[in-house]
């Protein structure tokens, strides 16, 4: 039984596109962010960060798409680990062969890639149902896209730290608690605000958030009207309550008693 | 008794006093997609404390090696990578095998296993010199972290999801992070970690 093989629907400018701003993996669904939060603390880290998450997706999605869509996924899990392993240690040849000051400050989250949930989400998704070179521009263009994030968040931490950019190695540090990854979740939170406004403004089609609340469903809470809000007043949360602690008087008065029933 | 209240210990600082999950980042997408099925989150709570346990006591026993105790930081996670990803195939065949798992539980099985959380559990361990006691303590520990922080986050997101005077565009994921950081925030000052040096 032969194969049914995807033709590229987009063009590969669209491709990229789309998979890196439009669908951007951190920003719209929230993953693979521990090495953002724990390790974009410069600009050049950032950059770092970008350079190995890009060769990981392009790898593991490439070589998903060849070899790998017959495995079952349990196994094919364990495998997307062992190419980002090996990817990740090559590139880290790489970036340390550039300068000694090159990633110093990544510790060990640059290594953690090789367990980086967006490789294995990505391959799942897309990878193992289409043909190599559309998994190779995939894993590009989300690789670009998570780039771009970190080497942002890396760029404003550096300045709020150090009031620098890209050249942070002599710079004293003006507030190190920038490092905390409470700052990088700020700024994620702002980009995630920034990014949707343009979807909404250019790409209203397109506006859809892939990190779906309705999941949460499962016992939703009752809806708050808000501290100030004059519903509070008029519609208070209890007035179910308050609707049943008075209807026995309503009918008392319609059959001609007082409050007490008598 | 010294050594069970020393596994206390690391296990409430790990869990409670600097949470792992919010003090560094490891495992956050991890917990927050969990978040989103809260239905399953101890089933999934509970897998990942079997794995950080598991690989935290045999990366100790490992680390009494005089040649893996010399390894460089990144073939020690090599190293802790690749022991995780048996450990993780093992864990998946006696699933499969004995326990006969249905497919839900085995595609959220490699989620659980192989995420930043557990293989920086390890290296942290091995950072900090912690003991046999302390080991145990933190690996039950970051399992805890790792219920408690999808709880936090699934309650956040019930109570966005309900909000309706979030502006728009700070509706989903904006807010969800910027939720989060807040966590983050208090969990860092119960440290005792000053802002203001």
């Amino acid at each position: 039984m032969k194969n049914k093989k995807s033709k590229p629907v987009l063009s590969l400018s669209t491709a990229l596109f789309k998979g890196s701003f439009v669908h951007n993996p951190v920003l719209t669904q929230v993953i693979g962010i521990c090495p953002i939060i724990g390790a974009a603390t410069t600009a050049a880290n950032g950059l770092c960060l970008a350079v190995g998450i890009t060769a990981v997706l392009a790898a593991s999605e490439a070589v998903t798409s060849l070899l790998l869509k017959k495995l079952p996924r349990w196994v094919r899990m364990a495998v997307y680990t062992l190419i980002s392993l090996s990817v990740v240690l090559l590139c880290d040849r790489f970036i340390f062969s550039l300068s000694a000051d090159s990633g110093a400050g990544l510790g060990i989250y640059f290594y953690l890639l090789c367990v980086n949930a967006l490789a294995v989400i990505r391959c799942e998704k897309f990878a193992c149902k289409t043909t190599a070179l559309n998994a190779l521009t995939d894993g590009v263009a989300a690789g670009i896209g998570y780039g771009a994030v970190a080497v942002i968040t890396g760029a404003v931490r550096e300045l709020i730290t150090y009031g620098t950019l890209f050249s942070s190695a002599d710079a004293l540090s003006r507030f190190p608690q920038t490092a905390m990854p409470f700052t990088a979740l700020i700024i994620l939170g702002f980009l995630a605000a920034g990014h949707k406004w343009l979807l909404i403004k250019f790409y209203p089609d397109e506006v859809r958030d892939t990190f779906s609340m309705n999941a949460v469903n499962e016992k939703p809470v009752k809806k708050d009207p808000g501290l100030f809000s004059d519903k509070n007043k008029s519609k208070p949360k209890v007035i179910r309550d308050y609707d049943e602690a008075i209807r026995p008087r309503h009918a008392d008065r319609e059959s001609g008693k007082d409050g007490n029933g008598q | 008794m010294t050594q069970f209240s020393s596994m206390l210990t690391a296990a409430l600082y790990a869990m409670l006093v600097q949470n792992i999950i919010f003090s560094t980042g490891y495992g956050m997408s991890e917990s927050i997609r969990m978040a989103k099925r809260p239905k399953h989150f101890f089933m999934y709570g509970g897998t990942v404390t079997f794995f950080s346990l598991a690989l935290s006591l045999i990366c100790f026993f490992l680390n009494r090696i005089p040649f893996v105790f010399a390894l460089e930081t990144k073939y020690r996670i090599a190293l802790y990578t690749l022991i995780l990803t048996v450990l993780y195939l093992m864990t998946a065949l006696f699933c499969l095998t004995v326990l006969k798992a249905d497919k839900k539980f085995m595609n959220s099985l490699g989620m659980c296993a192989l995420n930043t959380l557990i293989i920086a559990l390890p290296v942290v361990n091995f950072k900090a010199g912690y003991t046999l006691a302390e080991t145990v303590g933190t690996g039950i520990g970051a399992g805890l972290a790792f219920v408690l922080s999808v709880l936090l986050i699934n309650t956040g997101m019930k109570h966005i999801q309900a909000n309706r005077y979030i502006p728009e565009i700070f509706r989903g994921t904006p807010a969800l992070f910027i939720y989060i950081s807040l966590i983050a925030l208090a969990m860092s000052c119960i440290s005792g970690q000053s802002l203001f040096v």
